[in-house]
């Protein structure tokens, strides 16, 4: 699959009378690493849907490629990781993985590209294990696998690790930063971890309330691979302070 | 801070493992003692107050028949069970393919689905002299009635079951463009396997009352007949007997649903944690 890029021009959205985006831009170049960081009910999740066309904003244009965002989901090119592993409790991981593949028809159930993507994840010794066998960590590792195992343009991860523990979290950015470098897919995240964007993104896009909307675009120039020692350094502390300036004062200063 | 060796845990003598018949047994004798003592009470009632043999027939006398009557109580028996394992499957059919059409069809949903659960004031054993008017005296009138009555709690809980789906899975099925037909054989009809039984239970107690009210109601055999017909012979003695027989049979029927169930959950242990 060839790795898309993603822009997007002018997005608006609402719910009813509820505006929740509003006159939005935003470019993810292909095969870069973005993330929408931003407090909760600031639309991130909204925008990610939209972003990959799975959801249709009220206003504006998403192009995937060359092609509009809707046909990037006809075309079965979007990954999809959610907060929820949600995962099919009576199906195995390797089940689970082979099943959204089969149904993107993508593939025979048994396929090699199901068990690689297990392997990607680290997850190859426990293919045979059914979802409540699997600890929460393990559970979105599969998750991840099922996504990766389309083999699709576009990641699209909603807060994939907020339900995690800290210990399981850092662990599993890691694992995600070496995937993306291996697999060199376009990924969008979205988060409300300051240390989590930094560490794993190019660009930051930081969100604001009332209605949702970009409030700055923060470039992370810190070397790949990034290994979780990098959470001690100034380089990564100072990332860390600017955009938690950002996030933490415009909220009081609406309070 | 003392020093003394951690205790040693007691030895496990008191407790040994009891035997899964002896812990039957120890659940079972209660109740079975206390219809000993009723049966016992009830023979020796009917003979100290000398109660007329038409107003109630002592436990002897109901023995009695059972033996006299093996036969025809036999024959009856089988044309029950007969109407009530076709209603009952017929009525599996329609619970069935109702609740898939009232959840996949939008329409459907806000058309019929009230009509169904309004059709349930409808006090439906009042339907079965209405039925013998249509159909006569044959087994249709004894299936309709009992479709009537049964289906219900199989649609209405595995309507139940196709809607506990998880709203992330939704998601993701629709992220890869996969169709309504799709997410519901995939996803919804297993999700709702584990509801489906806990209906049918219901459904098979509520066919055999279809049963023998659509007996009463018209019909020149089952056991439903047979209790009707005794009573104008003020036959008490035969009317037990095959009150003891139709409750016989709904008991085996209940709990060869239940088997199934338990054959089914043993099977695929894992769509028993859908609902987790």
């Amino acid at each position: 699959m060839t790795v898309s890029g993603i822009s997007a021009r002018g997005i608006g959205m609402a719910f009813g009378s509820t505006v929740v985006l509003d006159q939005l831009d935003i470019d993810v170049p292909a095969g870069s690493f973005v993330t929408l960081l931003g407090p909760s009910g600031c639309g991130k999740s909204t925008l990610l849907k939209i972003l990959g066309g799975i959801l249709t904003p009220t206003v504006g244009e998403v192009m995937i490629g060359d092609a509009p965002a809707r046909q990037a989901v006809a075309a079965k090119q979007i990954g999809l990781v959610l907060q929820r592993p949600a995962l099919v409790p009576w199906k195995t991981a390797r089940e689970n993985v082979a099943m959204l593949r089969s149904i993107a028809g993508k593939g025979k159930a048994r396929d090699q590209a199901v068990d690689d993507a297990l392997d990607l994840v680290g997850l190859a010794h426990a293919a045979d294990r059914y979802p409540h066998q699997l600890s929460g960590g393990m559970a979105q590792r599969v998750s991840i696998a099922r996504a990766l195992a389309m083999d699709p343009a576009i990641l699209l991860m909603d807060e994939p690790f907020g339900a995690l523990d800290a210990i399981t979290r850092d662990s599993m950015n890691e694992t995600l930063a070496s995937i993306w470098a291996a697999t060199g897919k376009t990924i969008v995240f979205v988060t409300h971890s300051i240390g989590e964007a930094v560490f794993l993104s190019d660009t930051v896009n930081v969100m604001g309330v009332n209605p949702g909307r970009i409030i700055d675009r923060m470039t992370i120039d810190i070397d790949r691979p990034r290994r979780a020692d990098l959470l001690d350094s100034a380089e990564f502390t100072g990332y860390s302070t600017r955009l938690r300036e950002q996030l933490v004062v415009p909220q009081q200063a609406g309070v | 801070m003392t020093a003394t060796a951690p205790a040693r845990p007691a030895p496990l003598t008191s407790s040994a493992p009891t035997s899964s018949w002896r812990l039957r047994w120890s659940k079972l004798w209660p109740p079975l003692l206390v219809a000993v003592i009723v049966v016992v009470a009830w023979e020796l009632a009917v003979d100290v107050f000398d109660v007329s043999s038409y107003i109630i027939a002592t436990p002897s006398e109901i023995a009695a028949e059972i033996v006299a009557n093996w036969q025809l109580l036999l024959t009856n028996t089988w044309v029950t069970t007969q109407e009530v394992v076709y209603g009952f499957l017929i009525s599996i059919v329609v619970g069935v393919a109702l609740a898939l059409a009232v959840v996949r069809f939008r329409f459907l949903d806000r058309a019929i689905y009230p009509l169904i659960v309004l059709f349930q004031v409808v006090p439906k054993v009042a339907l079965a002299p209405i039925f013998i008017l249509w159909f006569g005296y044959s087994m249709t009138p004894k299936l309709v009635l009992i479709v009537v009555i049964a289906f219900f709690p199989i649609t209405l809980n595995m309507v139940l079951g196709l809607r506990r789906t998880d709203e992330d899975l939704l998601l993701l099925m629709n992220s890869v463009g996969s169709s309504k037909n799709e997410i519901l054989a995939r996803i919804q009809v297993p999700t709702s396997l584990p509801y489906l039984f806990a209906g049918l239970r219901i459904a098979i107690t509520l066919a055999v009352i279809g049963a023998v009210v659509a007996e009463f109601a018209g019909s020149q055999n089952g056991l439903g007949h047979q209790i009707q017909f005794a009573s104008t012979q003020l036959d008490t003695a035969q009317m037990f007997a095959a009150l003891i027989f139709v409750s016989v049979l709904g008991l085996v029927l209940y709990y060869l649903v239940g088997f199934v169930e338990y054959l089914f959950k043993r099977r695929f242990p894992h769509l028993a944690l859908a609902d987790v």
